[in-house]
């Protein structure tokens, strides 16, 4: 029991907070005498319901008793137990995250699956228009939220405060909160097929998002939450890595994981909160009867488009940033070399951040924005490559005559490079204003944005899981079983998303349960290849799940890596590192003669790390 | 924390602090720039007639004087003077509700001229409500901050929790700043 | 009340006194000027919030590592 406590008060106190918050809502529509709709109650319930919700499951006693000047109470269960409560630690958040997001990136999956078997063939096959678009919406935000936060989420609250040599991040609490966050985001995603679906796709444009079905509302809100776990969750990683740092990690010797992380997170604690802004204006508009995007009282639907991509291009630099991150540790790792250009790859990281903000408008080429704008943000979009550019050309030199050690975290560190080119080139005609106009919303750019996301984001995440999941679970993985989920996977990815390319040039539109009759055929080998896409993470699933329970004990550096989590035991201690680390050297410095990364005991016998 | 301390020699707890909540202004300065960018893309340079010009500026001579207020609390609190912080952290507190009445003042007026569905209305009680929420939650906290100032928690030496929600008030104080000739004064 | 905090105090009231004078300023060109009041209310709003950031929030701890 002692488990579920918290969770069990928060729920309790979602409900006190849910009809306080709802009755304040009932009493304004009769005061201001608008009758017909029940949203006022349902948002202002919402808002109570989840700060109800929050100090319940362990806000309170972490915090709150602070605030009347009580003393704060200590979380006082272990093991298992913990990763269903409030706890501070960032070993447990960071699982508490990855079990999460794995499992709502397999259910989301399996939304997918749904809607290729909706594709299978043209015309009304398992479900109708409604059902269809509120499935591809949901497979879409849920999925966003996968790129978004896993490998925050998860690998840099496990590993950032080691990789530094810090005993946890710099806010725990904030920390905790930001996961907490995240449980009434999937409830009222998984609420919203009941409150009439919503129809209009992760982009909630007004003015469908106005005036359709109350489910839309139930997103609008799972998204301002998890917008708010995710700007706690930059503040938190941007603050950890400037003070928490051991003595001797310098800005020069952090490993590059943790650069993508920090920039990431510049960009997530920005973003997100004018994103906020242009949600919370749907919801006025939807609740409060306000007229941001009522054209017929002086509103503009445009606004909306502006201040969503203001926030969702940068959106998927905090979701690819540490993507890169993860990809070039495990290549320096696994070629056994420094990594190539280690400077120019974090200006790069700076330089992403800095023209993030300055391209949104190439998701408007055919919104009927102003004309002038078309031309300086085709040429910012362009300029984007030149940094992407840096990054691949440091893989490479790092990879150049180094000694290649195929393990399946660099396997799929090789195929993140593979589709993320792929997905960078057709990105070009995406960016083109000339090529867009044709290709805008077609399965050309499904198949553009997937072999960035899933080739790139969800590689990345899989050779992340593969190379950390030693020191994560203290167990080894089966590597065979390991090999062969990265072949099919990465076949089965290629072969389904290519064809949508040449579905897309050939005018099969996005977001739609029907095609043209000519585009059956390539549309059922679609289907059946992403199929077996899918079926491939039962091969993962299963490997992670027996592994987990009875794989072999891992040992402390099966990579013999020289970070500085790999020098302590797996799982790590408690307390990370049994005494300060001193960090003397690159972390990289791979078959250069005498170089050390850091010493784990400075005061006592020098067991010194590295080498390898 | 002790072990943290020695290892992080460089950086104390309070500097983290402050960076953390630094960090957070910034992030929250986004949201009022999404605001000001909404009201000029969508009402560009207009302003009704019927605006209370008066009233606008007394409640930000208010809002800044209570940041005057605020400012003299922490340094009291700072010089460990508790019978002027918790007098000027009253004061502040009344300041700012007298704040708030303004605003309920104001927006009896705005219903009857530019209603919240029209397109100045829209933006006007979106950008004073934003900003009278941020007033309302300082409220909270001062007013938590005064009782546990009573209680003696606070000392020269620790007075974390002063100098955030103080910074906070004086943050609440800056959106203003920035709001006020945003709504009443371009033309 | 000791010397510095004395001081600390005479100088919080003379910034209060420059923002008052901002504010005023900006309440004149903008109810005054019937067009084009807005460049004049930037250089007067920017440098009024800098004062608050500056004197009221001492933004420079942030890098003043001493203390």
């Amino acid at each position: 029991m002692a488990a579920l406590t918290g969770i069990i008060k928060g729920l309790i106190f979602a409900l006190i907070g849910f009809i306080f918050g709802g009755g304040i809502g009932f009493l304004l529509i009769n005061a201001a005498g608008r009758s017909g709709t029940n949203e006022p109650v349902i948002a202002l319930g919402y808002l109570f319901a989840l700060i109800g919700w929050l100090f319940g499951a362990g806000l309170w006693d972490a915090w709150g008793r602070e605030w009347v000047g009580l003393p704060a109470r200590k979380l006082e269960v272990n093991g298992w137990k913990r990763y269903f409560r409030f706890c501070t630690n960032h070993k447990v958040i960071g699982v508490q995250y990855l079990v999460t997001f794995v499992f709502l990136f397999l259910f989301a999956g399996l939304l997918a699956m749904l809607m290729r078997t909706e594709l299978i063939a043209p015309g009304q096959t398992i479900m109708g228009p409604n059902t269809y678009n509120t499935t591809m919406s949901l497979h879409g935000i849920i999925m966003i939220a996968v790129a978004v936060a896993t490998i925050m989420g998860a690998f840099a609250n496990f590993f950032l405060p080691i990789l530094i040599g810090a005993e946890d991040v710099a806010f725990p609490r904030v920390n905790a909160l930001s996961f907490w966050l995240l449980p009434p985001v999937v409830i009222l995603l998984l609420l919203t097929p009941l409150f009439g679906g919503f129809d209009t796709g992760w982009t909630a444009y007004p003015p469908l998002s106005v005036i359709n079905a109350t489910g839309s509302l139930f997103f609008l809100m799972a998204f301002i939450t998890f917008g708010i776990s995710s700007i706690l969750g930059g503040l938190n990683f941007i603050t950890t890595v400037i003070t928490q740092r051991a003595s001797g990690m310098t800005w020069g010797r952090l490993p590059i994981f943790a650069w993508g992380i920090f920039t990431a997170s510049m960009i997530s604690l920005t973003a997100t909160s004018f994103v906020a802004v242009g949600l919370i204006q749907v919801v006025l508009d939807r609740v409060a009867g306000t007229s941001f995007f009522n054209a017929s009282q002086g509103g503009n639907p445009l606004l909306y488009e502006h201040i969503f991509w203001f926030y969702s291009h940068p959106a998927v630099y905090i979701m690819i940033l540490p993507g890169f991150g993860i990809i070039l540790e495990v290549i320096t790792h696994f070629s056994r070399k420094p990594l190539f250009a280690y400077k120019w790859v974090v200006g790069s990281f700076f330089f992403i951040v800095f023209l993030g903000f300055i391209v949104w408008a190439h998701h408007l080429n055919t919104s009927g924005m102003s004309d002038y704008l078309y031309i300086p943000f085709m040429v910012t979009t362009e300029l984007i490559s030149i940094p992407t550019g840096v990054v691949f050309l440091s893989a490479l030199g790092t990879m150049w005559l180094g000694r290649l050690w195929l393990r399946p975290p660099m396997l799929f560190a090789l195929g993140y490079l593979f589709n993320f080119l792929i997905g960078g080139v057709t990105g070009i005609f995406n960016a083109d204003v000339p090529t867009d106009i044709h290709l805008h919303d077609t399965y050309f750019i499904v198949a553009h944005f997937h072999y960035t996301m899933m080739g790139g984001v969800i590689f990345a995440l899989m050779a992340g899981i593969y190379y950390w999941f030693p020191k994560l679970t203290g167990r080894m993985y089966n590597e065979t079983l390991a090999k062969v989920h990265f072949w099919w996977m990465f076949i089965m990815f290629n072969v389904t998303f290519i064809p949508m390319f040449w579905l897309g040039i050939n005018g099969m539109n996005r977001r739609v349960f029907d095609y043209p009759e000519a585009l059956g055929g390539v549309n059922m080998f679609v289907s059946i290849a992403a199929f077996l896409l899918g079926a491939s993470f039962l091969v993962f699933l299963t490997n992670m799940v027996y592994s987990w329970l009875r794989g072999p004990v891992a040992e402390a550096n099966p990579w013999r890596a020289r970070t500085l989590e790999w020098q302590i035991s797996s799982p790590p201690p408690e307390e990370n590192f049994p005494e300060p680390p001193q960090v003397v050297g690159d972390p990289y410095g791979y078959g250069i003669p005498g170089s050390v990364h850091a010493v784990l005991n400075p005061a006592g016998s020098a067991l010194n790390t590295g080498g390898g | 924390m002790a072990l943290a301390k020695e290892i992080h020699g460089a950086y104390s707890r309070l500097h983290t602090n402050r960076l953390g909540l630094w960090l957070f202004f910034l992030s929250e300065l986004f949201i009022f720039a999404a605001l000001i960018s909404s009201r000029f893309y969508l009402q560009g340079f207009y302003r009704p007639a019927e605006l209370n010009q008066l009233l606008g500026l007394v409640i930000s001579v208010i809002l800044v004087l209570s940041s005057l207020t605020a400012y003299r609390a922490e340094i009291a609190s700072a010089h460990g003077d508790q019978r002027r912080f918790r007098l000027n952290i009253l004061f502040t507190i009344s300041l700012g509700l007298i704040f708030l009445i303004g605003v309920v003042i104001e927006w009896r007026e705005g219903f009857h001229f530019f209603p919240p569905s029209t397109g100045f209305g829209t933006l006007f009680f979106t950008m004073t409500g934003v900003h009278a929420f941020h007033v309302l939650t300082g409220i909270i906290a001062l007013t938590i901050l005064y009782f546990l100032g009573r209680s003696g928690r606070f000392t020269s030496g620790s007075y974390w929790g002063v100098e955030g929600v103080v910074k906070y008030w004086h943050f609440v104080d800056v959106a203003w700043v920035l709001i006020y000739p945003t709504l009443y004064l371009v033309s | 009340m000791k010397s510095d905090q004395r001081s600390l105090m005479r100088l919080g009231l003379w910034v209060f006194v420059a923002l008052m004078v901002v504010e005023i300023l900006e309440y004149i060109v903008g109810v005054g000027l019937k067009r084009g009041a807005w460049p004049f209310l930037v250089i007067l709003a920017v440098p009024g919030a800098g004062l608050i950031i500056y004197y009221f929030m001492h933004i420079s701890q942030l890098w003043r590592r001493e203390e």
